[in-house]
């Protein structure tokens, strides 16, 4: 922690940048997904996938069209355990976690833990505003289906 | 003479002349309290039972789910016993999801929080993470040597009660 002058109000704007990932996924807006990495911040989905820059709208768009996100309605990402410090005014760490929440029961249409992870982020500030020059993604394993 | 220390006083305040360790700053002291909150789930989530001591320092008092009670690091010991029994029987991965954090403070270096967690747990049929434990948090929080320390937190669970007949 630097206290710095503004660490107040950049404490509430890295907060804005983590839930902005989860809501441009839910509305499916993957190029405002890919602005949150700038011109080439890394995302990584551990043991899946990683792209940088603008690449990473691409990757996610073609994860969600592989997958059932689109079909199974409503789905959106539930974020806690956020934890946010600075190596400087202009550097962040932050660690939060995520369950993915879906309905894949058309009938009932019940909400399920589809995907539990972690997130690890390094954090910069650039051109006023904060982006991921760095995130990184572990899933939560819980083995094979009995 | 009073009124020249009356004088000077202002003038340091003025000048922001207070030393470093006597300035509160509430923003700081609210994300020290939310990651120590943090790091009672983070310690347990990864069975580091003598992090989890220390978060109770020499002689905070932790009472778990069900009235246990312990000290300082003894709540660390209290706790690795009980993930060894794993009286639930429960696989791995889980984890603590806290949610509801509210911290008010008493003082520059007393507060209170009351906050609540699910405890997540592999569903032995479909692996997907589900509540297992709903818990509530009474704390009283004290800063000591610089550090945010549980002088006593209190874990209530969240039961629903058997289901009733039909």
């Amino acid at each position: 922690m630097t206290g710095h002058p503004t660490e107040m109000e950049d404490r509430a704007a890295i907060h804005a940048l983590l839930l902005a990932y989860g809501a441009a996924l839910d509305r499916h807006d993957f190029e405002g997904f890919a602005k949150l990495f700038g011109a080439d911040g890394h995302y990584t989905i551990l043991e899946l996938e990683s792209a940088a820059g603008p690449d990473t709208g691409r990757m996610m768009r073609a994860l969600y069209e592989a997958g059932d996100n689109f079909v199974q309605e409503p789905n959106f990402h539930l974020f806690y355990n956020e934890l946010i410090w600075f190596e400087t005014p202009d550097r962040a760490r932050s660690t939060s976690a995520c369950m993915f929440m879906s309905t894949p029961d058309r009938e009932t249409r019940k909400l399920s833990v589809m995907v539990a992870a972690t997130y690890d982020d390094e954090i910069v500030r650039d051109d006023g505003g904060w982006r991921f020059k760095r995130r990184t993604l572990h899933p939560i394993r819980n083995g094979a289906v009995g | 003479m009073t009124r020249f220390l009356r004088f000077l006083a202002l003038a340091l305040l003025a000048i922001g002349a207070i030393p470093a360790h006597a300035q509160r700053n509430e923003a700081r002291d609210r994300a020290d309290i939310h990651a120590l909150l943090m790091a009672y789930g983070a310690t347990l989530d990864s069975r580091d039972f003598d992090g989890f001591g220390k978060l109770f320092g020499e002689d905070g008092v932790y009472v778990g789910g069900g009235g246990r009670e312990a000290k300082g690091a003894a709540a660390g010991e209290m706790m690795r016993q009980v993930f060894a029994n794993n009286p639930n029987g429960v696989g791995e991965p889980n984890f603590h999801l806290f949610y509801n954090e509210v911290v008010t403070f008493d003082g520059p270096d007393r507060a209170r929080a009351t906050s609540m967690s699910l405890w997540m747990v592999p569903d032995q049929a479909t692996k997907r993470p589900t509540p297992l434990l709903a818990g509530r948090y009474e704390d009283e929080l004290v800063r000591k040597n610089g550090k945010w320390l549980f002088a006593r937190r209190v874990v209530k669970s969240v039961t629903n009660r058997p289901p009733e007949a039909k």
